[in-house]
């Protein structure tokens, strides 16, 4: 890629009470990608978006962000990154006006336009308690402080975790308007696999502390193929003449097998011999990360 | 038995039962060990009669409340009778240690000894579930501490109840009998009601166990704060907020000052009371408690012995609410310098609050002593003693350590308050009326000098989330 790193990872590590969370993590975000973070509780995640923010301080490797070391980040800089706490821990005394108005005196570049068109579309109450809003609400909340003043660099850590699904619909919206900037890097880190897979352009996923993948979403796509197999004829035969199955569900004279692209170019000779169609249907992110996760094993089940 | 000793298991295993109970016993052995030995016999069995089950009870029902609040355990089969099942069962054992101790009283003798044993194990039941009751009835922190202050204060305050006590327990063991057997029943039927369980589930309760643990204790203010109705009318705070949320933009922006600002109006919303009417009330007991303490001092005018001294103990108290703004879950654009300086401004500002709060004691101190009548109570004349300068230094001593505390130990809630408060109380008072102004120099010149090590150092070199 061609396009400015805006946040170069290299050999990081990090352990809480001797036990690695991050372990030797290499990442590069470059400008205007939208990327997922995905990992299962406790992959660290989190502490590799606090790292990139210089809220955490590596134990080894390096975080720079923007061009400058996370852990000396200045004013100048942090000013232009928006950062969304996965437990959207706010100021509770303030009201959702007075906080809304103490984080926009921090940016030069707050604007007053997105406040006011998410506010409606959130359905905040200004003068509601930030201690009193529901989880929900808080969250919005936090998104809405973290776009108000429209970060170069925007970090989403469980944004959408406390979300209604209609809470959740209209964040993807706007998550939609957001990544309009070409010039805006989006990192989002989520649970909710398919309200990701419908933003996000390159996939990274992190397992026990480490990048088990980096790659464009396109490109993992390609990587894998389901299949649903119809029996002409009688049944299908028994075992499906594919070398390398990925997983199988089978029922008489129906299969659904997800294979390695690569078999793909056969299937043509395969669904004559077994006398039956062949349909190639796409993998959704969920099934994709499972596959990588349990290594594409034969026999797993995405 | 089974469900019973999975129950007792979390008792036992608590951290936090072993440090309430070096606590309890912190505020309460001093005090019994006084009433023992200045009165006579038979009082100690009294007062273990009284302080055991009682304990138990406060203990016990706390991690009861703790269980019953969560969801799962409603639906676990039997959970219900197996909580009072252990409930009676530490109740029953605490009230049979209470009344052992007359087996080692001398002031009784034969067939007596038997009949008291009785009777304190009949009292200390009764004592057990009226303390189970008073704490199932409510549900805040003053509960909780209510206990603690009752039996800290009774052996000083209430000689003539100890002497009541004695009474019940010895003389009316019919009557104890049939009170212990009707609170019994009753008990035994409430405790074991779905309609108890009902409530609690779900319910954020305070207990001794969560106040250990800070998240938990974060977790239930939350709660609170979410449930509690606004009800912001002091004006002057109102003001106060006003004047300082104006400021910040006048500052220049991504500059430290603007940060500096924005952080005294986001400390000083937190931090100032809400209410007028909790102003007024907290400055009624402020008043009350310096006419109090000006006048239980000696007539020694030399002023190491003036016990006035001890208001700016209230004062380093008071200090405890304040914390250096280190954490944060929030990205603000301040850098890790930004917050630095920031963290150092904020403790010199709570340094002069501190100073001067102190300051402002001392002077209405030397203006009550000057119109202060003196009091004739009992035949005896008190007259209106002031709290010296020099003491005044020792919350602007104790505050840095405070602020240091709160940082290395943050994972704990009431850890900093209580080692800072050992070592005013065992250290802080007697010896700060000792030193000369030099030694009282030094040490603030160590103190502060070690705050400012420990906040470079968390600033720096260490992780700014609090975990």
């Amino acid at each position: 890629m061609s396009a400015q790193v805006v946040v170069q990872i290299r050999g990081l590590h990090k352990a809480f009470n001797l036990a690695p969370v991050l372990n030797h993590v290499d990442l590069d975000l470059h400008a205007g990608s939208i990327v997922g973070l995905l990992g299962a509780n406790g992959a660290g995640k989190s502490t590799l978006i606090r790292h990139m923010v210089g809220l955490y301080l590596p134990d080894q490797g390096s975080c720079t962000t923007l061009g400058c070391d996370a852990a000396k980040l200045r004013p100048q800089e942090l000013a232009r990154i928006g950062y969304v706490h996965q437990e959207g821990k706010l100021i509770d005394w303030m009201t959702v006006g007075q906080i809304l108005r103490h984080v926009a005196a921090y940016y030069p570049t707050w604007n007053r336009e997105i406040e006011k068109n998410y506010l409606a579309e959130f359905k905040l109450n200004l003068h509601a308690r930030v201690g009193g809003l529901s989880p929900g609400q808080r969250q919005m909340l936090a998104i809405l402080l973290a776009i108000g003043f429209e970060p170069e660099l925007l970090l989403l850590d469980e944004p959408a975790a406390a979300l209604d699904p209609l809470a959740r619909q209209r964040f993807l919206d706007m998550l939609l308007g957001i990544i309009q900037d070409p010039l805006r890097t989006v990192l989002i880190s989520s649970h909710i696999l398919s309200d990701v897979e419908k933003v996000i352009d390159r996939v990274v996923i992190l397992d026990q502390g480490k990048v088990q993948r980096d790659v464009g979403l396109d490109e993992l796509q390609q990587e894998f193929v389901k299949l649903r197999l119809t029996a002409v004829r009688g049944q299908l035969p028994d075992p499906l003449p594919f070398p390398e199955m990925l997983s199988c569900q089978r029922n008489g004279s129906e299969a659904l097998v997800v294979v390695k692209a690569s078999q793909d170019q056969e299937l043509d000779r395969l669904a004559q011999e077994m006398g039956s169609t062949i349909d190639a249907l796409p993998l959704t992110l969920e099934e994709l990360y499972c596959l990588v996760l349990t290594g594409g094993s034969p026999g797993a089940t995405p | 038995m089974r469900q019973i000793a999975a129950n007792l298991k979390p008792l036992l295993t608590c951290p936090a039962f072993y440090f309430w109970h070096a606590l309890g016993a912190f505020f309460c052995i001093p005090g019994y060990w006084i009433a023992w030995t200045n009165t006579g016999e038979m009082v100690s069995s009294t007062l273990t009669a009284l302080i055991l089950p009682a304990w138990s009870a406060v203990v016990m029902t706390s991690l009861h409340r703790d269980m019953l609040s969560r969801p799962f355990c409603f639906c676990l089969p039997g959970q219900r009778q197996a909580l009072r099942k252990t409930s009676f069962l530490i109740g029953v054992v605490a009230s049979l240690a209470a009344c052992l101790t007359v087996f080692s009283d001398p002031g009784f003798v034969g067939f007596d000894r038997v009949w008291a044993a009785w009777s304190y194990f009949c009292f200390g039941l009764i004592l057990y579930f009226s303390v189970v009751g008073f704490l199932f009835l409510g549900d805040s922190l003053s509960g909780l501490m209510g206990p603690f202050l009752l039996f800290g204060a009774t052996p000083f305050l209430f000689e003539d109840l100890r002497l009541l006590l004695q009474t019940v327990t010895l003389d009316l063991p019919a009557v104890n009998t049939v009170l212990l057997v009707v609170l019994l029943r009753y008990a035994w039927r409430k405790m074991g009601n779905a309609g108890l369980s009902r409530r609690a589930a779900g319910n954020q309760l305070l207990s001794l166990q969560m106040l250990w643990r800070r998240d938990a204790a974060e977790e239930y203010q939350e709660i609170e704060n979410r449930e509690a109705t606004p009800g912001e009318n002091w004006k002057l705070r109102k003001r106060l907020l006003e004047v300082l949320s104006n400021r910040i933009e006048l500052r220049p922006a991504l500059s430290f000052s603007r940060h500096l600002t924005a952080t005294q109006f986001e400390l000083a919303g937190g931090q100032l009371p809400k209410s007028a009417p909790s102003v007024r009330v907290v400055g009624l007991i402020a008043i009350i408690a310096l006419v109090y303490i000006g006048y239980s001092g000696s007539d020694d005018p030399s002023w190491a012995n003036t016990e006035a001294n001890l208001v700016y103990l209230a004062v380093c108290l008071l200090s405890f609410y304040l914390a250096a703004p280190v954490f944060t879950s929030m990205l603000l654009p301040a850098g890790r310098k930004e917050r630095f300086q920031t963290s150092i401004s904020i403790a010199a500002c709570y340094g002069v609050f501190i100073f001067s709060l102190a300051f402002l004691l001392y002077l209405v101190f030397v203006v009550l002593s000057q119109v202060a009548p003196p009091l004739t109570i009992k035949g005896e004349v008190h007259n209106f003693q002031h709290a010296h300068l020099k003491p005044a230094f020792l919350p602007l001593v104790s505050l840095p350590l405070n602020l240091i505390l709160k940082v290395v130990c943050r994972r704990w809630l009431l850890v900093p308050e209580i080692i800072l408060f050992l070592i005013l109380l065992t250290i802080g008072i007697p010896w700060i009326n000792g030193l000369n102004p030099f030694a009282i120099a030094a040490l603030l010149l160590l103190n502060w000098g070690m705050l400012f090590g420990v906040l470079y150092t968390y600033h720096f070199r260490r992780d700014l989330i609090l975990e």
